[in-house]
């Protein structure tokens, strides 16, 4: 008796020590795989599956995810509505975009939502993982296109930089060079940072991006989902 | 007893006439082949008389008794004391060569035929004679009347009148006619005398020194005679610029005539001042080259026409239409062109004027004359019309001005002008319908585009992905059977590259992604992929803003696919480490270069490997685009790609599309991907 309670409380403590990961899939098959694959990574738990993005909204809270893997099409709430919500009501949680194609539009917008990064879903279960493991450690994954479009983003908005809101120059120089094919490696190696210090700048990129767009981004989508 | 001849003067077979002054019972008129008769020894059986052509003036002149006696003076009065001629009542004479108002009644005695003639003498008042006339009635039995003129020297007389029938008739035109036209010495047509003469020489006038008739009344017969007129001098009357008055040969009442006249103003005529005066007996109306410019109905006065501004040099044609309510016809006008050096013009009413028959359409135009066009005859000098006021009046009308019509105003034109206008406003009608259709089925295409870019997402791609997910988690559970895993792992893979395949089909095919910028990102980011798969640095460079103009997808797919060749090139060909992917907007051109620093090659060597740079240049050529591949061995490769982009025909900005039509906001409908 005490041997299989200490069974579940090392199970209790190994859990803890996972990365608890939520999933909001509407494809049941994609879903299990998922679960399946999560299955497999040492560190990772999947705590919670839903099939929409009210579920999600309703059950998320609750079960407080690290991360949440989210698909962006989804029937009804959308996923880049459900990210935006989530992010309102777990501010601390990531959310990773999945999707079965890769549109720099839509991942730009599921970005201005909320989102901490993005994968395709037919993504090597390894190269998940790693995903995973980075957006851990605090580290913004970004394309040069995505890159290139925050920059014409920010630009556009023209923010007077003293606000805080709009981009610092090293900021900008980050993505710039980002946009221009560089890793976080290279760009540290360039402007004379930590790569930690690179990873830094674009989490804070991340979060103007999030101050200034997320009811936006929701706003926009709601009306495009109506019209 | 005193005789004259009378003699054929053609054949001049000498048929004589005796004359008797007083009781000659007969007259041989000329045998059947003569038409005029040379009245022989006139001089012998008037000896006393002697021409008194010499005289200012008209005279009568008649045989009184063997004697010539001057009855100008007891004509102008009643004349009772001559009983063979006698006038029934006096008129005036209202100018020269008129011999009228008043019938001359010549009675028969039995005993006398009577001469009278019109001494004109050699100096006609300055005038030159071109005719002679009067009328003539038998108003009882048998009487004739012959004309008579006295041509240097020698008298001659016509043969026939209508009146050698002897029955009453009604008035007779009588005329004599001076031609000048050679071989007609003396010609008869019934009660027209034409004289020319046998020589080649034309009748001068000044031969011609009297003209008259011979009156053989029956006794107690009745003829009369009337409007005795001498036609002659110049037409032109210098006083008041016409011509002379003119009329068809058959005056009738109530009838309307033609005139019609070709005026030719030489073409080195530089045209002062054109004057044209005219009227008519009764009314008329004029047209001038088929306009009509002038009407009038006081005969009495004359209407001057200034048509300076309408008379060009060239031929021009006057028409008149001439209508005659009763009595005496007639038409009369001057045309007098001007020139700047001071030459002068004078086209009278003459017997150049044609008569257009009644039923000629067109008249007023013709340039020509029709051959059955008669001459007009020339009545009478101006002047000389009967009851021709003492000083006539001219009115003169306002400058006619040509109303000038210009070529758009003219009726081919505008109908050409209208033509035009419907062909092209149909042809622009065609063409909108076109676009309109065009529009409308670019549409439902970018519409059906869209469709199947969802179809192909929403389906095989969430397929496929199960697919390649399904082959992860085999594979996880299937850890001790190495074999299987790698299968697995080669359909996982396969799935992997199907999903990349059908990205890139659906990118391509989705119409919302036709722009620009799309273009940009998708490029960048199958580059990074790429590269970064191939194990190569990938280098992005795009410079400054991407527009976000129409790109259509065929340049689109063939630059897209073309760079693609260029990446896949650099990757397995070249051995390069760093590929450098440069994108360039220039004013209507997209740019794309793709630089590595692999081995290089030399284009100048051919390759079948080199196959994709055939493909580059044949895809990009398909769009109108260019290629160039510049490489050196060792030096690496630089593949520049441009195609045209199309800022105008930007389907966001294009005016007769509703923007909701447009599916093309990437924003907005992102959802439908």
């Amino acid at each position: 008796m005490s041997k299989l309670s200490e069974k579940k409380l090392n199970v209790a403590a190994v859990r803890e020590s996972l990365v608890r990961v939520a999933m909001v899939e509407d494809e049941r098959e994609i879903r299990e795989s998922w679960v399946k694959l999560l299955g497999t990574f040492p560190d990772f738990t999947c705590v919670c599956t839903c099939a929409s993005g009210e579920e999600a909204i309703k059950q998320l809270p609750g079960v407080r995810p690290q991360i949440v893997l989210m698909d962006i099409f989804l029937p009804r709430m959308s996923g880049i509505e459900c990210t935006a919500r989530l992010k309102e009501l777990l501010p601390d949680t990531q959310i990773l975009i999945l999707t079965s194609v890769a549109d720099d539009e839509l991942v730009f917008m599921a970005l201005q939502a909320g989102a901490d990064g993005y994968l395709l879903k037919s993504t090597q279960p390894a190269e998940l993982q790693g995903a995973l493991q980075d957006l851990l450690r605090g580290g913004a994954p970004m394309t040069g296109a995505v890159a290139r479009r925050v920059v014409r983003y920010f630009r556009q908005r023209d923010q007077p930089k003293e606000s805080g809101l709009g981009l610092s120059a090293r900021e900008e120089e980050v993505l710039i060079l980002l946009s221009k094919g560089y890793g976080n490696k290279e760009i540290a190696g360039q402007i004379g940072l930590s790569v930690d210090t690179v990873s830094t700048y674009l989490k804070q990129i991340y979060k103007k991006l999030h101050v200034h767009s997320r009811t936006e981004a929701v706003m926009r989508y709601t009306q495009s989902k109506i019209s | 007893m005193k005789k004259f001849r009378l003699k054929p003067a053609k054949s001049f077979s000498r048929v004589v006439a005796c004359l008797h002054w007083w009781g000659l019972l007969s007259v041989l008129i000329g045998s059947a082949s003569g038409a005029t008769l040379l009245i022989e020894h006139f001089d012998e059986i008037v000896p006393d008389y002697s021409p008194v052509g010499s005289a200012p003036g008209w005279h009568v002149l008649g045989l009184q008794g063997g004697v010539v006696r001057d009855f100008t003076t007891a004509f102008s009065g009643y004349i009772y004391d001559y009983p063979a001629l006698s006038s029934s009542y006096g008129g005036a004479r209202s100018g020269p060569g008129q011999w009228s108002k008043g019938f001359l009644t010549l009675i028969g005695n039995q005993v006398s035929n009577t001469l009278v003639w019109v001494e004109t003498g050699t100096n006609f008042q300055g005038r030159e004679i071109s005719g002679f006339s009067y009328y003539s009635r038998n108003e009882s039995t048998a009487s004739s009347t012959r004309m008579v003129v006295r041509v240097a020297g020698r008298w001659y007389a016509s043969t026939s009148s209508d009146h050698d029938a002897g029955i009453p008739a009604d008035w007779v035109l009588n005329t004599l006619r001076f031609t000048p036209a050679a071989g007609a010495w003396l010609s008869l047509d019934t009660n027209n005398l034409t004289l020319g003469r046998e020589s080649d020489q034309p009748l001068a006038p000044a031969e011609i020194s009297a003209v008259g008739f011979i009156c053989f009344p029956s006794a107690g017969s009745r003829m009369r005679l009337d409007e005795f007129r001498v036609v002659g001098g110049p037409v032109w009357d210098s006083k008041f610029s016409v011509g002379s008055w003119i009329w068809a040969d058959q005056r009738i009442d109530r009838v309307t005539c033609r005139f019609w006249k070709l005026i030719q103003i030489p073409g080195d005529f530089r045209i002062k001042r054109v004057r044209l005066r005219m009227t008519a007996h009764d009314t008329f109306r004029a047209f001038l080259d088929g306009v009509e410019f002038g009407r009038g109905s006081d005969w009495g006065r004359l209407t001057e026409y200034d048509v300076t501004r309408v008379l060009s040099p060239g031929p021009h044609v006057l028409a008149v239409e001439a209508f005659n309510e009763y009595e005496w016809a007639g038409l009369v006008a001057g045309i007098e062109v001007e020139s700047t050096d001071g030459r002068l013009i004078q086209i009278p009413t003459d017997d150049t004027w044609r008569i257009v028959p009644e039923e000629v359409k067109g008249w007023q135009t013709a340039e020509q004359p029709g051959e059955n066009w008669p001459a007009a005859r020339i009545l009478f000098p101006f002047c000389d019309a009967p009851g021709m006021p003492e000083s006539p009046k001219v009115d003169s009308s306002l400058p006619l001005q040509p109303v000038l019509i210009r070529f758009w105003q003219r009726g081919w034109f505008e109908m050409t002008l209208l033509t035009f206008c419907v062909v092209v406003a149909g042809i622009c009608l065609r063409l909108l319908a076109q676009v309109a259709l065009q529009a409308k089925e670019q549409q439902i295409l970018h519409r059906e585009r869209a469709r199947i870019a969802r179809d192909i997402h929403d389906d095989l791609g969430a397929v496929v992905t199960q697919l390649v997910l399904q082959g992860e988690t085999a594979q996880s559970e299937l850890a001790d059977e190495p074999e299987a895993r790698a299968r697995f792992k080669r359909v996982s893979d396969t799935g992997r590259r199907l999903v990349q395949a059908l990205n890139e089909v659906v990118w391509m095919v989705n119409s919302q992604r036709d722009s620009l910028r799309d273009f940009e990102n998708y490029v960048c980011r199958y580059a990074e992929n790429f590269l970064r798969a191939s194990g190569i640095r990938c280098r992005l460079d795009v410079e400054g803003e991407i527009p976000e103009a129409a790109f259509d997808l065929a340049r689109r797919r063939n630059l897209f696919l073309a760079t693609k060749e260029a990446l896949n090139n650099a990757a397995k060909h070249a051995g390069a480490t760093e590929v450098l992917l440069k994108l360039q907007v220039e004013k209507d051109a997209v740019k794309v270069t793709i630089e590595d620093n692999g081995r290089g090659f030399d284009p100048a060597v051919p390759n079948r490997a080199r196959n994709g740079l055939t493909n580059m240049t044949q895809r990009m050529a398909e769009v109108g685009g260019q290629c160039s591949i510049v490489s050196h061995p060792g030096a690496g490769c630089r593949v520049e790609l441009a195609a045209q982009v199309f800022h105008l025909s930007s389907p966001r900005r294009t005016w007769w599309r509703r923007r909701t039509e447009h599916p093309n906001e990437g924003n907005q409908t992102g959802n439908q991907l």
